[in-house]
């Protein structure tokens, strides 16, 4: 793997007749980071990638890796990996096979086709067909082609699509790791809570356009604090003090905005008010793209 | 471009359908071997003469039909199957993963032919053996027969390729590819209003460099003349495809 390198995209723009699909977007992503790339669906996350990538010719503007357009690199595999969609595979080849042809483009070993397929825990499902494989097996497999080069970007697709709760986990920690070795990782999703936990920063786009870049605490500050307490008309009226918004959620608990759970729990601390729960409730992309945009997705 | 072919070669070998595709063409050279002689009527153009047996001997232009829809699958399956997206993430340079099946299948083409070739010849030789007909047709003949349709095979799957760059649809390119080659092509040449063009078109250009006369009396080309019009065909399929069909987004 060479140095890291940036993701960097100007002014990007593509129309599909009379849709604006993306709109004069710009945003980058730094090498040892995951940027979560997010917007609910049709937000136009894939053409932007797929413009990224050379599949998509854009309307207007650029998208460069380490400077260079996807077009201009020599030999992408060693610089870029992709993994776009679970389906680009032909149904009667073998897992092994279809990385093996990726291997002889790029003049890889074979040896790098069953290392890859260790890689993604597919050794077992090396031979049969991929047509025999399940969403996740073929979410592995996409991200072992993505990998055959070692490259230092990775850009993926809703790469956790279909696959189960433990699968997820595993893809978690593998991104994680991967970012860990300095790699940039641009990975797209539809599901704020699927990226919170991997993703160093958000891009967030609606329409085709940038609604949010930044940091995910500092896009998702100003969530809700849920509080238990059998003393609700005592509490209320210290976290009113406090500057908070207080509404009653149920029986003996009160639902705050405007105050972290840091703040509540200190009051709470500082007032001898008796706690039986205290929860921080994120908010989701959809309110964050309301709050964001004050336009309601529709869903 | 040595290791775009490797590649291509190897997507070719680790699907089953070439294998279908080498028994389809090895069963009908061997049913129009058969046919040619043992329907082959008396007479100028019957078992006995030179221009009856290289009819016989030019059977395994049968093969051309299978070396056409693999052309035109490699094409249109990567599109099918959605393996466009990886095929041109590895090579951005479109027009290199098109010459690079261009050449691909030009060779598997030839090996299907010379596959096929086997069987006419162990067919040709022992029947007209049973039947006691002597092979008239000289040696230069025989060779100039063999490697005509041998270069139609592979120049069918280079054409093949061609149509499937030009119509990414694989049903469209297949129905077209089939209806011109049974029905089209040969009422084109048939027809003595439109036999002096149709030579010039691919059915009656690939019947010239494979020698393939009929009884019927339709205009073509010499054999150098309909190879060379043959190719310039499936490269024209396929420069116009890429330019119009291949650059295409990838969504």
């Amino acid at each position: 793997m060479s140095d890291g390198l940036r993701i960097e995209v100007e002014g990007l723009s593509k129309s599909f007749g009379s849709v604006r699909a993306v709109d004069a977007l710009s945003f980058s992503a730094e090498p040892g980071e995951v940027t979560g790339f997010l917007g609910p669906n049709g937000a136009g996350k894939t053409t932007t990638l797929r413009m990224l990538l050379g599949l998509v010719e854009p309307t207007d503007g650029r998208a460069t890796i380490g400077g260079a357009t996807y077009a201009d690199l020599d030999r992408p595999a060693d610089v870029v990996g992709a993994a776009l969609e679970a389906s680009s595979f032909h149904p009667g080849r073998s897992g092994r096979d279809h990385l093996r042809v990726y291997c002889a483009v790029n003049g890889y070993p074979d040896t790098r086709a069953v290392e890859m397929l260790a890689l993604v825990g597919l050794s077992e499902a090396a031979r049969r067909p991929v047509r025999a494989y399940s969403l996740g097996m073929r979410q592995r497999l996409g991200l072992a082609t993505a990998l055959v080069g070692d490259p230092p970007v990775l850009v993926l697709d809703e790469p956790s699509n279909g696959l189960d709760p433990a699968g997820i986990a595993w893809l978690r920690g593998f991104l994680r790791e991967l970012a860990g070795e300095g790699r940039t990782l641009l990975v797209s999703s539809h599901a704020l809570m699927e990226v919170q936990q991997i993703a160093d920063r958000v891009v967030i786009i609606g329409k085709g356009r940038l609604v949010g870049d930044g940091r995910l605490e500092e896009l998702t500050a100003g969530g809700r604090v849920l509080v238990t307490t059998p003393d609700t008309e005592r509490f209320a009226r210290v976290l009113v003090l406090a500057g908070g918004t207080v509404s009653r959620n149920s029986g003996d608990t009160l639902k705050t905005e405007g105050l972290t759970a840091r703040d509540v729990g200190r009051l709470a601390f500082e007032h001898h008010v008796e706690l039986h729960g205290l929860e921080k409730r994120q908010d989701g992309l959809e309110q964050i793209f309301f709050s964001l945009t004050g336009v309601e997705v529709h869903r | 471009m040595t290791a775009l072919v490797r590649a291509e070669l190897r997507k070719l070998t680790t699907t089953w359908l070439w294998l279908w595709m080498l028994v389809l063409g090895l069963a009908m050279t061997g049913a129009t071997t058969s046919a040619a002689i043992g329907f082959a009527e008396p007479g100028p153009l019957g078992l006995e003469s030179a221009v009856g047996q290289r009819t016989v001997f030019a059977q395994a232009s049968a093969a051309l039909v299978v070396a056409g829809l693999l052309g035109i699958v490699a094409v249109t399956g990567e599109f099918t199957h959605q393996t466009a997206t990886p095929t041109f993430l590895a090579t951005p340079r479109r027009r290199r993963v098109v010459l690079a099946k261009l050449l691909t299948y030009a060779t598997a083409g030839l090996l299907y032919a010379a596959a096929c070739t086997a069987v006419v010849i162990a067919v040709a030789l022992s029947w007209l053996g049973a039947k006691d007909v002597d092979v008239v047709l000289s040696g230069t003949d025989l060779t100039r027969t063999l490697v005509g349709v041998a270069l139609e095979v592979a120049l069918y799957a280079v054409l093949g390729v061609g149509l499937g760059c030009l119509m990414r649809n694989q049903i469209a390119a297949i129905v077209g590819f089939v209806v011109y080659l049974f029905v089209l092509g040969p009422i084109l040449s048939g027809v003595p209003a439109t036999s002096e063009v149709a030579q010039y078109l691919p059915y009656q250009a690939g019947n010239a460099l494979g020698r393939l006369t009929s009884s019927v009396d339709a205009a073509m080309l010499g054999q150098a003349a309909g190879g060379l019009v043959l190719l310039a065909w499936a490269l024209a399929f396929a420069a116009l495809g890429t330019r119009m069909a291949i650059r295409r987004d990838i969504t």
